[in-house]
């Protein structure tokens, strides 16, 4: 019944949340075992669907459920995947048995942590798979909730001000994007529907003026802008992720970060073309100065957290600059890189985690030398910098090279600049693994700090293979965006 | 094709065995001991070599015009206009760089068996090494710029990872981080390159890009553009002014690999990259210009830092720079294959060269370490002399190289360098000729003096340590005398028909003829190779042999004469010598034009901008929110009239409100 | 006049509450107190029955010729007032007793009151509304001064008596001049008897609408006419507080919008009204909620707040086929969520001192999880965090307000509301990421556990399945 594996992909993760609720908190043992189970079994789950989609029309909808919620209102539950969706999708289930396996040396009541994590998986996966827009709302706001408690309770010592603000900022952002889209629905009549929120109908049918466009896509943008985050509403990353726990950062930079990239390319591009044109030179400005700005201020970091959150925000601008590109290379470039992204950076913020836990400290300069005692952590450790510096042969070369040839046709100038952030990228990344694992291992805390276990390895291992396989053989995951792009922009052009 | 042999597997076994020496040794190799590990790393470089050579022998069979065969394995990125592709080109130019490479590579291998033997973590070592190869292997044999840039960017990582080998020095660590950002510098053009090709021709394929600019005017403004920026990215590999900083500092890695990556081989990618776009540079007058004048300028300039060091490894790091330059001369004077010539000899001696540096190091090394002194620096020439006795075959190979690169005949140094002199000369650039001529002169005094103060005169150490030496394991000295009869014969493949007496021809630039011949179908008249007149050229010749000459009877003078000449000699010129012992202080000048600024903005960007101004922004909300909200607790009075008369007002105003619409 | 149209049991759940209330009176006189353990199930059960016939009422047609109807907003009216009037007897009845509060009057007086608030929700015309209003405002006024031995509280009943009453003038006042401009009382045909009329008496009919909405406005305390609410709220009984902050409200807003559907024909004339109050409500309300620092004002400015936002959903008033089911939703989730909340402060803080300080929330999650949980969900809930029933009470009146074309007014409010979103967390941070001075687990009764635990399940539901409750108001089966 391929129809009902989204409801399953994205309802599965609430029910094992409640299931982990019966387990006995005092039993770790237990509650390890049924949420590693739990979680294998979501990703198993959402198997079918890579294996199922049909990538000849990877432009269409597919797996699509669409049933009443609340007709009176317009309001449908319709879901469905394109490409793009199907890999955000799986990025999400790929990431929980990870960040499951990576939480079991938690010690504060890391069953309610791990149930979260479930419920946030729920929030992510709908958001992916909505095509009604108060549903896609409704899972967008859900997300906020188990992160704000992940960042409020497990979090460091600032963690009260930057779980707050991590709220605040995002649902301040959020809320006129709920206007809009009530806007929309009450100035679209759909013939034999009337007023509806259905992603399809409405990309069908609203019609609006540009100058209407202008707001609605600003309050789209604003939105999608804060979650991404793009330069200048980009400061709530750098406190969320540094009191973050280390799931909490990884699914933060992997899934959550993509939900505003991902919205800006299903929702505020194709409704607002007119806008999108009009606005383009502040967006990629904004996008390039992302990049570079993000690349500086992670160079003088002393906060290893720290330091790989801005580095999320240079990312991100990639990211940026590609959708804007308004090509299919660059586009395919930019969804190919959300899933990099979130494969690199979570594998760096595990790291950082790892030895986190072993010293307590993130800070750069309590490190030095690792490299003698932990070999392997430092062989994972440079791996994951490498593919994030974007080395051919690794996933973050592929994505990188195919945004800025994608973008370089339309925007010579801004391109040019943004590709200073990969010599940049270089600089602090490197810098930042010689002064944590080279050198002499000088502070006598360091000495005889544990390499990384067989458990860290199988942490580490899927993502490793991951990113040596897109680096190769992008192409499967290419065949599945380049059509849902395609659509896009034809979508785009036509309106 | 010819019956049987299977090109398209011969060519993937070059790259790919290396790949699984590397594979092996990094999951294995602690297993097999250091003998092992460096057997098994060897063999598959060797393997390489093996089938490079059958590969040659195949091709000779072939028709000129046939010698060029592509093959794609799978694809790689496909989407929208972009399509890349797994594939491999053969050719005599990749072929040519296939064959020196994996062979220099394969000596270099079994002399490290010997050298790093006692390393600790040698399977690393050698995991590293295998993995450059892979990554030189594949740069050169990549069937478009996208593979080429894969192994471009391998080599400079596995060069950043082995000069950072002995990583707890953090000197070391920082140098090879210093490595890999200044080649990402040069990257960052050699990707604007691309795009500005892609953008224009819509592929980044050789063959593809060959045929798109066949429609360009010699001298239009893309393929300039495009050529001025693939430059910069040659100009960070191979090490040219002003990106040439990197490699002196590179010397931090262990001496076989100095010998490979930055004399041999890598550092000579860049030339491969321009021969490779060699009819894009054809079209770009301008740009070939600008790759001759820092050509002849890096050549000068950096022999002039040579003529001082004491350390033994910094002197061949100057060394190489500006031979490179040399090569880079050669191709800005459109002479390609001149210049590959010089790249196939300069591999020969200067890693011979290199080789023998480390088997001295080795040895000084291995008497320090006898006598328990941890204080004095085995690469300081200062520390060494009259080695000649103690190590005979090292001694006799070294002068093999020595001679060659200062361009005596008949060592194979003379007939490349040469060749290039002329080739600037005669296509009218004698500015850089004269250039080019004083650095040959400059090149042949501190090559000597390396060679007086290394091995002749009296051991300047305790006389009681002198006894400690002996000559290195056979497999350092292999290698070294195999190099210097390659670095001696390797002249006559390539000798100028001035003396070609038996008319052997010109072996080199007939082999290497297919690949520039279809440069200069393209009408670019100045980038064949020429012959001017031979008695000028053989003129030209034995003025520059009088030069090297001068620059060994100099150096003689000062350093097998009277002791303390030298020293009067850097009294004489206190400025000059202070300036040319700090290398023209160009470090510094980087530091505080480049590396100081960039860290004030970053520290700017970080306390500023993100924390006054945007951050300001966002609490700022909050703080005027909570005024707000404290500024209305005042309209709760708590006094009863207050209330009452707020009503009636309110329901005045809303009368108004209405009534008066 | 033929008796078919008296159809007697229209007016059922009003009658069911007075019986009660009198039953309370009448135990309370027989057996002296020695009942009082009863009193509360009595009570209960009448609710119960009453909210039954609310939303299951036997008849659809209006009675007492034309003075009651039960129209969905009566529906909805009825429903949430009796909801909350049970969440108080269900989780307030520890309070009662710890306070002890005179049970019976106590009880009666809420019965009676609730009659006023049903009969509100239900009028009909405007006797109906104005003898409703007086009964709800006097059993209110007694209720607020029963703690006759604290003399904020009996301030608080001076006040809410004096300028209740008032309010109750303007409201007598505007009946009177709308009886004169449309020649009649029956709220449904007040609209087409202004415009029938014609001429001056739509200056005359516009003044006494304003009059009317004005005592409406009052009740439903939105600025300018709030000032009552904080003091009222803030130092009467807090069982007291959150039967006011909730009852009166919803049957307020039940005959509020009842009142202005019928008035549609001239709504571009007093609409401004609306929007300038609703404006002054939210922003006024959310900002000095803000600065509270004792819960039971922040909660009262709440309140205050939401009154805000209700009057954003009867903007779109004047739209044709609009039946204001922005505020008919709203109703049971508001007063789902408002009663516990109150009741949770009470009970919190007592631990602290009966001070209602915020710091009392400290460590809540460690020393009573089930109620933390409870609360951070009705929290959620008040700030409109989706897929609770707030959300969606939200969502609807913002749809309404952008319905009327009133975009600016949704921005205002839709910004102040995540004003609102940071005062609620704060509760939540506190009793979340805060650790206790003492950890001494904090035992809370069975009563006040089911209260809550319902009114959070009550939410969620609602938020997940709107339609249901959307059906029952309109009489469609499930």
């Amino acid at each position: 019944m391929t129809n009902h594996l989204l409801p399953l992909v994205t309802f599965f993760p609430l029910l094992a949340m409640l299931v982990l609720a019966l387990v006995p908190a005092g039993r770790t043992a237990w509650v390890k075992g049924t949420a590693l189970f739990l979680a294998l079994a979501e990703f198993a789950f959402s198997l079918p669907l890579w294996l199922n989609f049909d990538r000849a029309t990877g432009g269409a909808y597919q797996f699509v459920v669409q049933a009443e919620w609340m007709p009176r209102l317009g309001i449908g539950f319709h879901m469905g995947v394109d490409g793009i969706s199907l890999l955000l999708v799986l990025l999400t289930t790929f990431l929980l048995p990870i960040i499951v396996l990576a939480a079991f040396s938690l010690e504060k009541s890391l069953k309610s942590y791990l149930m979260l994590f479930f419920l946030m998986t729920t929030g992510m996966v709908g958001v992916f798979a909505s095509l009604d827009l108060i549903l896609f709302y409704v899972f967008w706001e859900l997300v906020l909730i188990p992160m704000y408690f992940l960042i409020g309770i497990w979090g460091g010592q600032r963690r009260i001000y930057a779980a707050v603000k991590f709220f605040l900022y995002t649902m301040a952002g959020s809320v006129l994007m709920l206007l809009a889209i009530l806007y929309l629905h009450w100035n679209t009549l759909v013939p034999e529907v009337g007023r509806t929120f259905d992603l399809p109908l409405l990309l069908e049918h609203f019609r609006p003026a540009a100058g209407t466009q202008l707001w609605l896509f600003g309050a789209f943008a604003l939105a999608f802008a804060i979650k991404v985050p793009m330069f200048p509403v980009h400061t709530w990353l750098p406190d969320a992720h540094v009191e973050a726990p280390t799931g909490g950062s990884v699914i933060l930079a992997g899934v959550l970060l993509k939900m505003g990239t991902y919205g800006f390319l299903r929702f505020a591009l194709p409704l607002f073309p007119a806008a999108t044109q009009v606005l383009l030179p502040l967006l990629v400005g904004l996008a390039v100065t992302g990049v570079v700005f993000g690349a500086l201020v992670s160079i003088v970091q002393k906060d290893m957290k720290k330091l790989v959150a801005y580095s999320s925000v240079s990312h991100l601008g990639f990211v940026m600059l590609g959708l804007f590109s308004l090509n299919v290379t660059g586009m395919s470039g930019a969804v190919l890189q959300m899933i990099n992204h979130g494969i690199s950076t979570g594998a760096l913020f595990l790291a950082v985690g790892v030895i986190y836990e072993r010293r307590h400290t993130r800070m750069i300069a309590d490190f030095g030398g690792l490299a003698a005692g932990m070999p392997r952590y430092a062989l994972v450790l440079v791996f994951f910098v490498l593919s994030s510096v974007g080395l051919p042969g690794l996933n973050g070369f592929v994505g990188e090279f195919m945004i800025l040839l994608g973008s370089f046709p339309s925007q010579p100038v801004p391109t040019a600049i943004a590709t200073t952030g990969v010599v940049l990228a270089a600089v602090y990344l490197l810098w930042m693994v010689q002064r944590v694992l080279f050198g002499p291992l000088a502070n006598p805390k360091n000495q005889g700090l544990a390499d990384l276990g067989i458990r860290e390895m199988l942490v580490f291992a899927p993502l490793a293979v991951l990113a040596v396989w897109i680096g190769v053989q992008p192409q499967p995951f290419l065949d599945c965006i380049n059509p849902a792009v395609e659509a896009t922009l034809d979508l785009m052009r036509n309106r | 094709m010819n019956d049987g042999f299977n090109f398209a597997l011969a060519v993937a076994l070059i790259p790919l065995l290396p790949l699984g020496g590397a594979l092996l040794n990094g999951l294995i190799g602690r297993r097999l001991g250091a003998k092992g590990s460096g057997a098994l790393a060897t063999l598959a470089i060797l393997g390489s070599f093996l089938s490079a050579v059958a590969i040659f022998l195949q091709f000779q069979q072939l028709p000129e015009e046939a010698r060029r065969l592509s093959f794609t394995y799978a694809t790689w990125i496909h989407s929208g206009g972009l399509s890349v592709d797994w594939s491999l080109l053969l050719d005599p130019l990749s072929l040519m760089y296939s064959l020196f490479i994996s062979g220099v590579a394969t000596l270099i291998h079994l002399y490290s068996i010997g050298y790093m033997g006692q390393d600790p973590s040698f399977a690393r070592y050698f995991a590293y090494l295998n993995l450059f190869c892979f990554s030189m292997l594949t740069l050169v044999l990549g069937g478009n710029y996208l593979v080429m840039f894969l192994g471009w960017e391998g080599v400079g990582l596995c060069s950043y990872l082995l000069i950072g080998f002995w990583f707890t020095d953090p000197a070391k660590a920082s140098a090879g981080k210093k490595a890999f950002v200044v080649n990402r510098i040069g990257d960052f053009g050699f990707l604007l390159g691309l795009f500005l090709l892609f953008t224009h021709l819509g592929s980044l394929d050789y063959l593809a890009l060959e045929q798109g600019l066949a429609g360009f005017p010699v001298g239009h403004w893309l393929p300039t553009a495009a050529a001025l920026l693939l430059f910069l990215g040659a100009m960070g590999k191979s090490a040219q002014i002003p990106l040439y900083v990197w490699l002196p500092d590179a010397m931090a890695g262990p001496t076989p690999v100095s010998a490979l990556i930055h004399a041999a081989t890598m550092v000579t990618a860049g030339l491969y990259m321009i021969a490779r776009s060699h009819v894009l540079f054809s079209l770009a007058p301008a740009a070939l210009l600008t790759v001759a004048v820092v050509g002849a300028a890096t050549a000068l300039f950096a022999a002039t830092i040579g003529l001082v060091q004491n350390d033994i490894k910094k002197v061949l790091a100057y060394s190489t720079v500006s031979q490179l330059g040399y090569m880079f001369l050669a191709m800005g004077v459109g002479a390609y294959g001149v210049g590959l010539f010089h790249v196939l000899t300069h591999a020969f001696f200067k890693a011979l060269l290199f080789l023998g540096a480390g088997a001295v190091i080795h040895a000084m090394h291995h008497v320090y370490h006898h006598v328990h002194d941890h204080q004095r620096d085995p690469q300081d020439m200062r520390n060494m002399g009259g080695l000649k006795a103690k190590l005979p075959i090292t001694y006799w190979t070294f002068w093999v190289g020595t001679v060659a690169i200062a361009g005596f005949p008949p060592f194979s140094g003379f007939f490349s360098k040469d060749e290039i002199l002329w080739q600037a000369f005669h296509t009218g650039h004698w500015p850089l000729w004269l250039m080019g001529l004083a650095a040959a002169g400059l090149t042949s005094f501190y090559m000597f003096r390396l060679l007086f103060l290394t091995f002749h005169g009296r051991y300047r150490g305790p006389e009681a340590e002198a006894k400690h030496f002996h000559e290195n394991p056979w497999v350092m000295t292999l290698p070294l005398v195999v190099l210097a009869v390659l670095s001696a014969v390797a002249g006559f493949w390539g000798l100028p028909h001035y003396l070609d007496f038996a008319h052997l021809g010109n072996r080199f630039q007939e082999f290497l003829a297919p690949v520039f011949h279809r440069g200069s179908d393209l009408a670019l008249r100045h980038a064949a190779v020429s012959h001017g007149s031979a008695a000028l050229e053989a003129l030209l010749a034995l003025v520059s042999v009088a030069v090297a000459a001068l620059g060994l009877l100099e150096a003689r003078r000062l350093y097998l004469g009277k002791p303390g000449l030298a020293e009067a000699r850097a009294k004489a010129h206190p400025v000059l010598h202070r300036r040319l012992m700090n290398k023209w202080f160009v470090d510094e000048l980087y530091e505080s034009l480049v590396v100081k600024p960039v860290a004030g903005i970053c520290e700017f960007c970080y306390k500023q901008v993100d924390g006054l101004v945007v951050e300001g922004m966002v609490n700022g909300t909050g703080r005027l929110c909570g005024w707000a909200g404290s500024g209305l607790r005042h309209l709760q009075t708590g006094r009863l009239a207050h209330y009452l008369t707020a009503m009636a007002l309110g329901l005045a105003l809303l009368l108004v409100l209405v009534f008066t619409r | 006049m033929d008796l078919s149209s008296l159809n007697p049991v229209s007016l059922l759940p009003e009658m069911i509450l007075a019986a009660t209330g009198l039953l309370m009176l009448v135990v309370n006189a027989i057996w002296r107190g020695r009942a009082d353990g009863s009193l509360p199930l009595l009570a209960g059960l009448g609710a119960l029955m009453g909210l039954v016939f609310s939303l299951f009422p036997l008849t659809r047609e209006s009675g007492y010729f034309g003075s009651v109807v039960s129209d969905p907003l009566a529906v909805a009216g009825r429903t949430g007032v009796l909801a909350a009037l049970l969440l108080l007897l269900l989780g307030g009845g520890s309070y009662l007793r710890r306070r002890a509060l005179p049970l019976a009057e106590t009880l009666g007086l809420a019965c009676f009151s609730a009659v006023g608030m049903l009969a509100l929700a239900s009028a009909g015309d405007l006797i109906t509304v104005f003898l409703a209003v007086e009964t709800l405002s006097l059993a209110l006024y007694a209720l607020a001064g029963l703690l006759g031995q604290r003399a904020e509280s009996r301030g608080a009943a001076l006040t809410y008596f004096l300028t209740g009453s008032f309010a109750s003038a303007f409201l007598l006042f505007g009946m009177a001049l709308l009886f004169a401009a449309s020649g009649g009382l029956e709220i449904a045909g007040l609209g087409a008897g202004v415009a029938r009329s014609g001429g001056g008496a739509e200056w005359i009919a516009l003044g006494g609408t304003v009059m009317i909405m004005t005592g409406f406005l009052f009740k439903v305390g939105a600025v300018p006419f709030h000032s009552w609410v904080p003091e009222v709220y803030g130092s009467s009984p807090t069982w007291v507080s959150a039967w006011m902050s909730t009852g009166a409200k919803v049957a307020a807003f039940a005959g509020f919008g009842r009142l202005l559907l019928a008035l549609a024909p001239q709504s571009e004339a007093w609409a401004p009204v609306l929007g300038v109050t609703a404006a002054a409500t939210m922003v006024l309300g959310n900002f000095s909620a803000l600065a509270q620092t004792n819960v039971k004002r922040m909660l009262a400015f709440s309140a205050v707040a939401h009154a805000g936002y209700l009057l954003l959903g009867l903007l779109a008033v004047g739209h044709a086929g609009e039946s204001l089911e922005a505020v008919l939703f709203y109703l049971l989730p508001y007063a789902l969520l408002n009663v516990p909340l109150f009741l949770i402060a009470a009970h919190v803080s007592r631990a602290g001192g009966g001070r209602y300080q915020l710091d009392d929330y400290k460590g809540l999650a460690r020393r009573a999880p089930l109620l933390a949980a409870r609360l951070a969900t009705l929290l959620l809930g008040l700030a409109g965090i989706p897929p609770l029933a707030g959300f969606l009470g939200k969502l609807f009146v913002f749809s309404a307000a952008i319905r009327a074309g009133q975009m600016p007014l949704a921005v205002l409010g839709i910004l102040t509301s995540v004003v609102g979103v940071y005062y609620y967390l704060r509760l939540v941070v506190l009793s979340y990421f805060h650790d206790s001075k003492d950890s001494a687990p904090l035992e809370c009764d069975r009563g006040l556990t089911l209260a809550s635990g319902l009114a959070a399940l009550g939410v969620l539901v609602l938020g997940v399945w709107p339609e249901l409750w959307l059906r029952v108001t309109q009489g469609i089966g499930l």
